[in-house]
């Protein structure tokens, strides 16, 4: 993951509009796995999740439709 | 016996039976563990919502950045749909990650996520930020890696929802 994270922090300089998806994503790439979780933050990380699915939906059907056009 | 004593006091009808004692203590030690199993199966379980937010926002950033390099013709439209159909291949396969965590099988998920991650920074490795073009010459070659084997329907995604409470 450290792979991941040098190449995201070079994108944020190659594209400044990413900087809060990159963020987010180095946040959780970088989170502590021994952290204690509370059921509220639990349920706060799968809304997290549905809403990042739901975005890279959007995503592919936005590239999708410029690649139609 | 002096101390046994005291600790008896606490308890209401005098003297315990080591019987008694042993039944408070296990089941002292029984909730323990549970809290502690709970617990650790929630950070895992957190841990594993993390990667595959990770994971699809991953997804994301790559056709953002297809998109961009589209619009700005330095790739072809072919170009693009070889990168699409490999993001939305590999977003199908975090969907079914989804689907193991929602139903338990934490270990399952992690194994998708954890192969995901890889094809994903690998393919992310391909943005190169000096010339602002993907190596396409490397695509196939992560094709062949892909878990998935069948061709990712190219139609406009559905808005179903996943992982979700």
């Amino acid at each position: 993951m450290g792979n991941a994270i040098q190449i995201l922090s070079l994108l944020i300089q190659l594209y400044p509009e990413l900087q809060p998806l990159i963020q987010s994503i180095i946040t959780d790439l970088t989170a502590d796995p021994n952290a204690t979780i509370t059921p509220e933050q639990l349920d706060a990380l799968k809304t997290a999740l549905t809403n990042a699915r739901q975005a890279d939906i959007n995503s592919e059907n936005q590239l999708q439709n410029l690649i139609q056009s | 016996m002096l101390m046994n004593k005291k600790v008896f006091y606490y308890f209401k009808g005098g003297e315990l039976s080591m019987k008694k004692a042993s039944t408070i203590l296990f089941s002292v030690f029984f909730v323990f563990f549970l809290t502690a199993c709970a617990t650790t199966s929630t950070q895992q379980q957190a841990q594993s919502y993390r990667y595959l937010t990770a994971g699809y926002n991953l997804l994301t950033t790559i056709n953002t950045v297809t998109y961009q390099l589209l619009t700005n013709s330095k790739i072809t439209k072919a170009d693009a749909t070889e990168v699409l159909n490999l993001t939305r291949a590999m977003r199908m396969q975090l969907d079914v990650a989804a689907n193991d965590l929602k139903t338990g099988n934490t270990t399952a998920a992690n194994v998708i996520i954890s192969q995901i991650s890889t094809l994903s920074t690998n393919l992310l490795t391909m943005v190169n930020p000096t010339t602002g073009k993907i190596d396409l010459s490397k695509l196939a070659t992560l094709q062949g890696l892909l878990p998935i084997t069948s061709t990712p329907n190219v139609t406009n995604s559905t808005n179903s929802t996943l992982g979700g409470k």
